[in-house]
């Protein structure tokens, strides 16, 4: 794996007016790139680090012109006349992009330096000032692959407030060097059972363990996120295993249920990914038991969003 | 064209020829307009008048006719009216006998050449003539149009309601005395006796209803008999009287704005509240009868109650009212009325939340004003002093105008991108193949952007110039016709001077501009400048063959131009063009007034349609668009080209200044989930909004079923957003399956 260049990072989305990613209005900025593989993923795309075609087939009118454009031969029309795309060919020319009318086509990962990112979210500075709260915040994929790209960042924006949303899955040694410079944690505390979360998340848990500890030790500030997936982890098993967690590390701030839900399974088409697996999505008497069954079992501040 | 809100509409057109015969025996016996007019409205009402329904707890339903005396076309019609396209499908039905088939034959030509409209434009003065010529803009690609009617009259109803008709008489009477028209006071005076015998008339009828009525209704039915005897003899004392008199007052107008709601009630509502006459709860429902009211109109448009803000002369018992109008607008979930609130730094903090509330529902209502930006604002428009600023009332789609003082009615509508098309072709029309309006040298003959756009600039002060001369011209020969009394009565200073209102009684005559396709103009502006002159991508001649044949087959071209920097996306480049062309567009409409003899003329900028159907007959243009389609509506980015998200484009749509113009409406538009998940960061976004500038929103809060709708056309959806801590997408991006699935699980 090439290094990363400190200055800059591969960004694929920014969103602005986040109400659900940390306190106040912010603009969280995704980077691609992720050391997990969870099953049920809902921005699968950014599991690869590198920049990749986006098509949208609802967008797409099937005019052509991409078919010309492009000189590996991505698009073409089968005998139905479906828009296909073969998306290992591409070499990420831009070429189609430059013939849709539509937007049926994008590039999903682009370079920002850091100079280009505070650039780009100038225009929400007013909003971060909306009681004083909002700000930034680095999400992905797993944005502490970049924790230096971060810690830069945060050197020259010195006055606004950074948030990470984390899966914790990063060497200790860089929640250490960007925590001075993070204002709250969003951590991500997956499944309980070590070999569950090998199975369903590609790695084992006790690094993100230890980081959480870590972070708590040092007076982070953090919500504990849950993403919550019917027939993987909402079981006692894991609900304890939060309660614990909630109990042992007792200054993290609150804990986020985050249900399981399946829009993400239209990234799998627009990215031309694997088939994901399906998980039954939650109903709301669901997402209620959740949240009663861990205020049970001694969880105090938790919230289902 | 309105379907009044009646149980039993009538059936045939018996109303419309009793009318005109009326009208033909008045004209025999006068010639005095005043006279004229009370001929009419005596033949009208209660002619027109619908029974009490069941759910009213006030009296008056109406139906216009086919034929008529009005206002504007939301009122039937404008000034004496046929609506000849019913009128022949009525004959072409085949009803009735003989003599009624005669009678609909005599109707049809008798109005032909005597129906307001007609004779306004058969008048128009021969320099008018080659630019505004036909108000025909649904079916012609006009760059600009006479619309034909006087719209905006926000009656005194507060004085109405303090003296009552009785009060009004007398004051009648007293400038009567030094008047040289007499004839004018005595026909007022006419018009009043007539109100009062309609008061009876509806009173005599909710008795005979009283009578097989329930207990419960009985009661309704003699509290209106008694409220409308009352009014006949005295000034309103109680909050029912004066709804009763403002609402018989206003539909024998014909009125569609009801003013500053919470001012001419608030009085009466705290006297009776106070006083155990009655409780707030029903308090809350006779405004919401009064709604239902307003609503039955269906005049689309208009309807305007106000709500809150400076300027109002009980300003204590006007903010104890105000919950109890936003109550009653949560429950009439109507279209009408168009609730609006005005705002400052002084708005108690319950109304506030009270209205936050009741948009959140999803209402769309109260339209909110930021006084704090609007009174300054209106100011330096207007050139008014911040007294009379204070009274700034919205009329219909948002022209601002000053209660019982002033009349600006929107009478020209102006398609800046349209102008831009004719323009870019030297003057030539390519829909209908022949030339509008003035020469220019084409766009692929201008070595410069600056001086392309000195030639746009040209002809737009060409056709505004005219603009302002035809309102000018249209309020004089309506004047001559139509003294409006009803208007006239309840206007500030008419009295005084002797005049009706259009004839040199109002205090403050204004008028105001519609502008539509400033957002696209501005956009094709951008991308002429950028493609053209700047990064030269493109050359004038194949950009002017791609917008020719609607960019088929010139999709490389049509992408550039799409890609140019677009208003909206809170970029220096196109806002500027923008901000700059609209105060171009509002300075040069300013100027016409003194040029004309008019208090002020202004631009507006409104939500209503009309973006739609004056984009119907624009080609493709400069901005990317394609030919026919809807253009931008007010000063909202073209949808789908506020590419950044909603924070940048709430910076753009705060660049434009808010004191050279009078009206411009911003829209927001946001999920329920977002207020229900975050109140709080929601309403701290909206006070943002206006703390840094913003003069006005009407917010539309998505449920269920504009989901539903996003499904079926999500070319109108494009800024939905469903946002789940991180992630998002576009709601419109997502497959069909998934869009379901989410509208499926919604469940607000």
């Amino acid at each position: 794996m090439s290094p990363i260049d400190r200055e800059k990072a591969i960004v694929f989305d920014i969103q602005r007016f986040s109400i659900h990613d940390g306190p106040g209005i912010r603009t969280s900025v995704f980077l691609k790139g992720c050391p997990l593989s969870c099953e049920w993923c809902h921005n699968p795309e950014a599991q690869n680090k590198n920049p990749r075609l986006m098509y949208k087939n609802s967008l797409c009118r099937k005019c052509g012109l991409c078919i010309s454009a492009c000189e590996q031969g991505v698009h073409t029309f089968d005998a139905s006349g479906n828009h296909i795309v073969n998306f290992d060919f591409c070499k990420i020319s831009g070429q189609c992009i430059k013939t849709c009318c539509y937007e049926a086509l994008s590039i999903s990962g682009t370079w920002y330096s850091v100079d280009e990112l505070l650039e780009e979210i100038k225009s929400d500075f007013p909003y971060f000032k909306i009681g004083n709260e909002g700000g930034v915040t680095f999400t992905g994929g797993e944005p502490m692959l970049w924790s230096e790209f971060i810690a830069a960042f945060a050197e020259i924006a010195k006055d606004i407030s950074i948030c990470i949303e984390t899966s914790g899955y990063a060497p200790t040694k860089a929640f250490k060097d960007v925590l001075p410079k993070i204002d709250m944690f969003l951590f991500d505390w997956k499944i309980t059972n070590k070999e569950k979360h090998v199975k369903y998340c590609g790695a084992s848990n006790e690094l993100i363990l230890e980081n959480l500890k870590f972070l708590h030790e040092q007076g982070a500030n953090i919500i504990l996120r849950l993403p919550i997936i019917p027939g993987v982890n909402d079981d006692d098993e894991h609900f304890l295993g939060i309660a614990k967690i909630m109990h042992d590390f007792n200054s993290i701030i609150a804990a986020e249920i985050l249900p399981y839900h399946s829009i993400g399974k239209s990234k799998v088409e627009w990215f031309g990914l694997k088939n994901q697996k399906m998980f039954s999505v939650p109903t709301q008497d669901q997402k209620l038991f959740w949240l009663k069954r861990l205020k049970e079992l001694g969880v105090k501040n938790i919230l289902l969003t | 064209m309105n379907n009044f809100k009646v149980n039993n509409p009538r059936k045939n057109l018996n109303f419309e020829i009793s009318f005109t015969n009326a009208y033909r025996n008045a004209i025999k016996n006068t010639t005095h307009p005043a006279e004229l007019e009370l001929a009419c409205m005596r033949a009208q009402y209660p002619a027109i008048f619908h029974p009490i329904q069941d759910e009213d707890l006030i009296a008056g339903r109406i139906q216009m006719g086919l034929v008529g005396w009005g206002i504007q076309h939301q009122t039937g019609g404008f000034g004496f009216y046929i609506n000849e396209q019913e009128v022949v499908k009525e004959l072409e039905k085949g009803n009735g006998d003989a003599q009624y088939r005669e009678d609909l034959h005599d109707i049809l030509t008798f109005w032909k050449g005597r129906n307001t409209t007609t004779v306004v434009l058969n008048n128009t003065p021969e320099s008018l003539k080659p630019w505004i010529f036909t108000d025909q803009w649904r079916h012609l690609p006009l760059p600009i149009c006479p619309i034909l009617r006087m719209a905006g009259a926000y009656l005194n109803f507060h004085k109405l309601v303090k003296i009552g008709l009785p009060g009004l008489e007398k004051e009648i009477k007293q400038f009567m005395e030094n008047a040289e028209d007499r004839v004018l006071f005595e026909s007022m005076l006419g018009a009043l006796q007539l109100v009062k015998d309609c008061a009876l008339f509806y009173a005599e009828q909710a008795q005979e209803q009283a009578v097989t009525a329930s207990a419960s209704r009985k009661s309704e039915l003699n509290s209106i008999s008694s409220a409308l005897l009352a009014i006949r003899e005295r000034a309103p004392q109680t909050m029912l009287e004066g709804l009763q008199l403002v609402w018989l007052y206003g539909i024998m107008t014909p009125a569609i704005e009801y003013g500053r709601l919470d001012e001419y009630i608030g009085d009466l509502y705290v006297h009776d509240v106070d006083n155990g006459i009655i409780t707030e709860d029903q308090a809350i429902r006779y405004v919401e009868s009064f709604f239902r009211l307003i609503d039955h109109l269906d005049c689309e448009t208009d309807g305007r109650v106000i709500i809150g803000g400076y300027g109002r002369e009980n300003t204590e018992n006007a903010d104890r009212f105000c919950p109890v109008a936003i109550e009653a607008c949560r429950n009439v979930k109507e279209v009408l009325p168009q609730f609006t609130l005005r705002f400052n730094k002084d708005t108690p903090e319950n109304v506030w939340r009270d209205s936050l509330r009741c948009i959140e529902e999803g209402r769309t209502y109260p339209l909110l004003y930021n006084d704090d930006v609007l009174v300054p604002g209106v100011m330096k428009a207007f050139d008014v002093s911040r007294e009379l600023a204070e009274t700034y009332v919205p009329l219909g789609c948002g022209e601002i105008e000053f209660d019982h003082h002033s009349i600006g009615s929107p009478n020209g509508s102006i398609n800046t991108l349209k102008i831009l098309e004719l323009v870019m072709r030297g003057g030539y029309e390519p829909m209908t193949d022949w030339y509008i309006g003035p020469r220019n040298p084409k766009l692929s003959e201008c070595k410069t952007y600056e001086e392309f756009l000195s030639y746009y600039k040209a002809a737009l002060v060409e056709y505004i110039e005219k603009q302002a001369e035809f309102q000018v011209y249209e309020y004089d020969i309506t004047g001559k016709i139509h003294p409006f009394m009803m208007v006239t009565m309840l206007y500030d200073g008419t009295l005084e001077k002797g005049k009706s209102i259009f004839n040199g009684g109002c205090a403050y005559l204004a008028g105001t501009l519609e502008f539509y396709g400033n957002v696209n103009a501005a956009n094709s502006l951008a991308a002429i400048k950028k493609t053209i002159f700047e990064d030269k991508t493109i050359d004038a001649y194949e950009l002017e063959d791609a917008l020719t044949n609607n960019f088929v087959g010139s999709e490389r071209i049509r992408k550039l131009l799409l890609d140019a920097p677009k208003y909206g996306n809170d970029d220096d480049y196109a806002d500027s063009i923008f901000t700059n062309l609209h105060n171009f567009v509002s300075d040069t409409t300013k100027k016409q007034a003194s040029r004309v003899g008019l208090k002020s003329y202004l631009s507006v900028t409104i939500n209503n349609a009309q973006n739609t159907t004056l984009g119907r007959w624009v080609g493709a243009t400069p901005d990317g668009r394609k030919a026919g389609t809807p253009m931008a509506n007010a000063n909202n980015p073209h949808p789908g080209t506020d590419r950044r998200g909603l924070t940048p484009m709430i910076n753009s749509i705060l660049k434009p200044r808010h004191d050279n113009h009078a009206g411009m409406v911003s829209n927001l538009r946001f999920t329920r989930e977002n207020f229900t998940s975050a109140r709080n960061k929601m309403h701290s976004l909206i006070e943002n909004y206006f703390e840094r500038g913003g003069a006005h929103a009407m917010i539309t809060v998505i449920g269920k079923d504009d989901l539903k709708n996003a499904l079926e056309r999500p070319e109108e959806y494009k800024d939905l957003i469903i946002r789940v801590g991180g992630f998002s997408a576009r709601f419109v991006d997502l497959n069909k399956d998934v869009q379901q699935e989410i509208f499926d699980r919604v469940t607000y």
